[in-house]
C-alpha cells in the first residue's frame, strides 16, 4: 500500500466546469448543494418521460444524482432521513447515459463504480463520486433538509428525494471530467 | 412462563439491534484493519467506524438498506412455532411503522410495495427443531447490495479442492468490489445445493475473528482474495477480505455442490436466547 498524502475538497453545487476539472481521481470531497436520488424505478420513469418529450416534475441540472433509496421518516408533518448511503451505482447502467446528457447532472454519488458508457455521458460534463458504501447513518447527518419527494408511489426506497446537504462526505473522486477511473474491473 | 407481550418485545429489540448497531466481533475486526491501513483505505474505513458509532448513538439503521430478515429459530417442543411466527410477523410490523426497516419487500413481478415487509412468505423463517432446553433466535439481516452477487453451483469430484478455490476467487474478482468490501465470504460446500447456499448463511454466525474446522482453507482463499486488490469500497487500496468462513457437510458421491455467499462488512446478525421461564438474553 503506498502511504500517500489525500487531497480535499469542499465542492458547492452548482460548480463550473473548471472545479469539476481540477478534481482528480483519489481526491477526497465534501458536497454542498442538492441531491436527488435516483434508483431502478426512478431512471426508468424518468427515461419513459424523456421518450415522450414530457419534462420531468424536477430539475436535474447543477445537482448531484445520488443513488440512493434512503430512509426516511414521516413525523410532525414533515420527513427526516435516518439512513441514505449509496446503493450500487452499476445496477443502473445502461439508464443514466441520456439523463445524464439531456438533464445537465453534473455530478453522480453512488457506491461500486458506473460502466463505460456512463463514463462516456460524463466525459466532459461530470464526475462520480463513491461514498462508501453501508454508511447510511454518516450519511444522514449532512442532509439538512428534505425539500421534496416525488414519486412515492415507487415505494420510499424507489421514490425521488430532493435533499440539501451540507459537507456531505467523504466522497471519493472515482470517475474524473476525462472519463478515467479508479476502479479495475 | 414466557409471555407473549415479552416476546414480542424481545423480538423487536432483537430486530433493533441487528439494525442499528454491529456486533462487537465485526466492529474490533473492522478497527484492526483500519489500525493497519492508509490512504483511501483509511478513509473509508474510518468513515464506516464513524458510521456505526453514529447509528448506535442516534439508534437509526447502520444502512439504508435494512435487508430483507432471515430468521432461524431453534425449537425446543415447549415452544409453539405457530405462536413465534405470528410474534416475529407483529414485531417486523411495528419495527417497520416505526422506521428501523425501510419498506424492502416487494412482488417480484409486480414489482408492487409489501407495505409493512409482512407478507409473500417474509420476513423468511426457518425452524430447526431441539428436543429440549433454551429457546433461540437468529437473525441474519442482509442487503441487497451484497445479496445479490451470492451464487450457488456444482462442481464436478474431480474438480476438487483446487476447482472450488479458483471457482470463488474468480467469483470474488468478479463481484467483489460492487459487494461494500472489506467482505466476509461465507462457502458452504457439500450436501445438496440448497442446503450449501444454507450452510453458506448459517456459517455467519459463528464468531469472525475464530477460524472454523477448515480454517486452512480459509486462510488460503483469505490470501489469494487479498491479491486481487480489490481493495476497501472496490477502490483499489487496503483490504478485500475480512474473513472467509467455511462450513461444509457431505455430498452425493457425484457431485460438489458449491455456495459463495457475499456478507459486506455490515454483517448484521444478532441472537435472543430465552427459556421457559422467560429469562432472555439478547447479543
Amino acid at each position: 500500500m503506498v502511504a500517500r498524502d489525500i487531497r480535499e475538497h469542499y465542492l458547492e453545487l452548482p460548480a463550473v466546469e473548471e472545479t469539476l476539472r481540477s478534481l482528480k481521481l483519489g481526491d477526497v470531497v465534501y458536497l454542498t448543494g442538492i441531491l436527488v436520488t435516483m434508483r431502478d424505478r426512478a431512471h426508468l420513469r424518468a427515461l419513459e418521460y424523456l421518450s415522450k418529450g414530457q419534462m420531468l416534475p424536477f430539475k436535474l441540472r447543477g445537482k448531484a444524482v445520488y443513488h440512493c433509496g434512503p430512509l426516511a421518516k414521516y413525523e410532525a408533518g414533515r420527513w427526516r432521513v435516518l439512513s441514505a448511503g449509496p446503493t450500487t451505482s452499476l445496477r443502473l447502467e445502461g439508464l443514466m447515459e441520456k439523463i445524464i446528457e439531456l438533464l445537465g447532472v453534473q455530478v453522480i454519488v453512488g457506491k461500486g463504480g458506473v460502466g463505460e458508457g456512463t463514463r462516456r455521458a460524463l466525459r466532459g460534463r461530470g464526475i462520480y463520486l463513491a461514498f462508501p458504501g453501508g454508511a447510511g447513518a454518516l450519511a444522514a447527518k449532512s442532509i439538512e433538509e428534505v425539500e421534496e419527494v416525488y414519486w412515492l408511489d415507487l415505494g420510499m426506497a424507489e421514490a425521488v428525494w430532493v435533499l440539501k446537504v451540507r459537507e456531505f462526505g467523504p466522497c471519493i473522486v472515482a470517475v474524473d471530467v476525462k472519463g478515467n477511473t479508479l476502479y479495475k474491473f | 412462563m414466557v409471555r407473549w407481550e415479552t416476546l414480542s418485545e424481545k423480538v423487536l429489540e432483537l430486530i433493533v439491534a441487528a439494525e442499528v448497531s454491529l456486533p462487537s466481533d465485526v466492529k474490533e475486526q473492522l478497527a484492526k484493519l483500519y489500525g493497519k491501513s492508509s490512504g483511501l483505505a483509511k478513509v473509508q474505513l474510518k468513515a464506516l467506524l464513524d458510521n456505526v458509532e453514529v447509528a448506535e448513538r442516534k439508534r437509526v439503521p447502520i444502512c439504508q438498506d435494512t435487508g430483507l430478515l432471515t430468521f432461524y429459530v431453534k425449537k425446543p417442543p415447549w415452544l409453539s412455532a405457530a405462536a413465534v411466527k405470528k410474534v416475529i410477523h407483529e414485531a417486523v410490523r411495528k419495527a417497520t411503522r416505526e422506521a428501523f426497516l425501510r419498506t424492502n419487500v416487494v412482488h417480484p413481478f409486480t414489482r408492487g410495495v409489501v407495505e409493512d415487509n409482512v407478507g409473500l412468505d417474509n420476513p423468511i423463517i426457518y425452524f430447526e427443531p431441539r428436543d429440549d432446553g433454551e429457546a433461540r433466535i437468529d437473525l441474519l439481516v442482509k442487503g441487497a447490495g451484497s445479496e445479490n452477487n451470492c451464487i450457488a453451483f456444482s462442481l464436478t469430484p474431480k474438480e476438487g479442492v483446487e476447482g472450488l478455490i479458483s471457482a470463488v476467487v474468480d467469483h470474488v474478482a468478479r463481484r467483489g468490489g460492487a459487494s461494500c468490501p472489506p467482505l466476509i465470504v461465507g462457502v458452504g460446500i457439500g450436501g445438496t445445493l440448497d442446503y450449501a447456499v444454507h450452510l453458506s448463511k448459517r456459517v455467519l454466525f459463528a464468531p469472525i475473528n475464530e477460524g472454523g474446522e477448515a480454517s486452512e482453507l480459509e486462510e488460503k482463499l483469505q490470501r489469494e482474495i487479498d491479491r486481487l486488490e480489490i481493495g476497501v469500497m472496490g477502490l483499489g487500496e487496503g483490504p478485500t477480505v475480512m474473513k472467509v468462513k467455511i462450513a461444509y457437510a457431505g455430498c452425493h458421491t457425484a457431485s460438489l455442490p458449491v455456495a459463495i455467499n457475499i456478507q459486506c462488512w455490515a454483517l448484521r446478525r444478532r441472537s435472543l436466547v430465552f427459556n421457559e421461564k422467560g429469562e432472555f438474553t439478547l447479543w
